[in-house]
């Protein structure tokens, strides 16, 4: 008898979710001006309460999809989805787009808008070529907007044992994966304040002139709980170096590190470990572009492997950055077996 | 039905939130829903003593006159205790707040200020509800903030936190939830850049 309950049940369940319904959401990303497909635009979303992920990149005809059945039932049961742009030519937009759950919705259509050209004033290139590093194993940092929700922090004090906690994070991370040392040295230089990581061409241009590996800005929150005292931490992460077919758009970070409950501007917890995975494939582009420039295969190798380790190391949820190193792995292996 | 619970229960509710409030001032912090459970059940007790205190022959008229007081008081508050869990059993809130931002014409300034703008929800504590990042639509300036109903704990204010623009906060209401309400807020760029 008990048997037959389930068994109804089970044929009552499977009615009400027909076989190989798949909720996907798919569009294209256009140039609002030209109506022309971009592509190597990074899409980023973020339905219900899940934390916002990014989904993929667009592919030459500016055309991406994304699988809502990746996401818990609780938050695809909300039917919209929050998609945001990012590319490094064109200002980012966030569109919310409603989607019937189990079905999806196909057809959608992202305009972006060029950038203008990098506005940086005279003396904030002076600036930036002042702290170039020669090395070019600088992370450059705008000052992050903080949100202490009333809560008496030294801010100053906060951002900077956030980039030391960030700084060993992505040390630690490179030496647990045999990188050289001359490789795993990172430092962290402010950037002036003039510059926006919004404004892709000028950011662009900061980091060129600082010959930086990448940039990193955003916002900094302090939230509390039953848990305690965390910080919330929500950043653009703009890598700088790339070659000719190599390219990462800006990503975001978010992330949560818990604080001292005695001393909220104390950081106790520890970073994820998605800084540690970018900053390895920042140092893996600088080396591909090394490689092609001195066509040097050292340098090469040297970017294979980072962003093999980098491959190896990463969750299986981040499907878009495991395509993205795959298609970069295949290139360099391409260059380095011809 | 839930709203005349709400006009009934409103009084009560605000009754605990101060008390809350007092309590969190000598930092002592609870959930809303085990204050109220304590509540009821010392009424529950302070009913039974009333009715034995009541009706010893040796009490004063004044003390008896306060004790039949009691045994009348006590109970009408821990009805409400239960009329407010089983009116949230019986009609949740929906798990979301929604609106927009008066924009007007959209600007690049505009776009670029709502991509690092998000709406925040609070309780009556002003700690934040456990909701989504509440990005608005860079184009639209519209919102919608998911988040996660704790009981006896709605959200009381919705805030926009921003470093680019007036950080708004506004009160909203159980029924304005419960109906949807489109919450318009005034999109006031600061100066300078963001």
């Amino acid at each position: 008898m008990r048997k037959n309950i389930a068994l109804l049940v089970g044929f009552a369940l499977s009615l009400s979710s027909p076989a190989g319904a798949v909720t996907r959401i798919s569009g294209t990303v256009v140039d609002a001006g030209s109506e022309r497909p971009v592509a190597g635009a990074t899409l980023n979303a973020e339905i219900g309460m899940s934390p916002p992920r990014d989904v993929g990149i667009t592919d030459s005809a500016g055309r991406f999809e994304l699988n809502a059945d990746d996401w818990p039932k609780s938050d695809r049961n909300h039917g919209t989805v929050v998609l945001q742009v990012s590319h490094p030519h064109y200002a980012p937009v966030v569109q919310h787009i409603t989607f019937t759950p189990g079905t999806g919705k196909s057809g959608i259509v992202l305009g972006v808008t060029p950038t203008g050209p990098g506005s940086l004033s005279q003396a904030v290139r002076d600036a930036l070529l002042g702290a170039r590093d020669a090395t070019g194993r600088t992370i450059g940092f705008a000052t992050f907007d903080l949100d202490t929700a009333g809560i008496a922090i030294d801010a100053a004090r906060l951002e900077g044992r956030l980039l030391r906690r960030l700084q060993g994070s992505m040390t630690q991370y490179l030496q647990a994966q045999n990188a050289p040392d001359e490789l795993c040295g990172l430092s962290f230089v402010q950037l002036p304040g003039a510059v926006d990581l919004l404004n892709y061409s000028a950011a662009r241009e900061a980091g060129d002139l600082l010959n930086a590996l990448a940039l990193i800005g955003g916002e900094l929150r302090v939230r509390t709980d039953a848990a305690g005292p965390r910080l919330e931490v929500s950043t653009t992460f703009f890598p700088i170096p790339s070659t000719d077919s190599l390219l990462l758009p800006p990503q975001r970070v978010f992330d949560q590190i818990a604080l001292d409950p005695a001393q909220p501007s104390a950081i106790t917890g520890e970073a994820g470990s998605a800084w540690a995975h970018y900053a390895a494939i920042v140092l893996a582009l600088r080396e591909a572009r090394e490689g092609e420039r001195l066509d040097s295969l050292p340098h090469l190798v040297q970017a294979r492997d980072l962003l093999a380790a980098v491959q190896r190391t990463l969750p299986a949820g981040e499907g878009s950055l495991h395509r993205w190193l795959a298609h970069g792995l295949r290139l360099l292996d391409a260059r380095i077996r011809p | 039905m839930p709203e005349l619970t709400d006009a009934l229960l409103n009084p009560f509710r605000s009754i605990f939130e101060w008390i809350l409030a007092l309590l969190v001032q000598v930092n002592i912090e609870l959930p809303v829903v085990a204050v109220q459970a304590v509540l009821a059940a010392l009424l529950a007790l302070g009913t039974w003593y009333a009715l034995r205190r009541s009706r010893l022959p040796e009490v004063s008229a004044p003390e008896r006159l306060a004790w039949t007081a009691g045994t009348w008081i006590f109970p009408i508050v821990i009805a409400a205790v239960l009329l407010d869990w089983s009116s949230q059993v019986a009609f949740p809130l929906p798990d979301r707040v929604q609106g927009v931002f008066q924009v007007g014409t959209p600007t690049p300034q505009t776009e670029q200020c709502l991509l690092i703008t998000h709406i925040e929800l609070l309780d009556f504590r002003k700690r934040h509800v456990v909701a989504s990042t509440g990005r608005p639509d860079t184009r639209t300036g519209r919102f919608e903030v998911t988040f996660r109903p704790e009981f006896s704990n709605p959200p009381r204010y919705l805030r926009v936190a921003s470093s680019c623009c007036e950080n708004t906060e506004v009160a909203i209401t159980r029924r304005e939830i419960r109906h949807r309400q489109n919450f318009t807020i005034p999109f006031v760029l600061r100066a300078g850049p963001p």
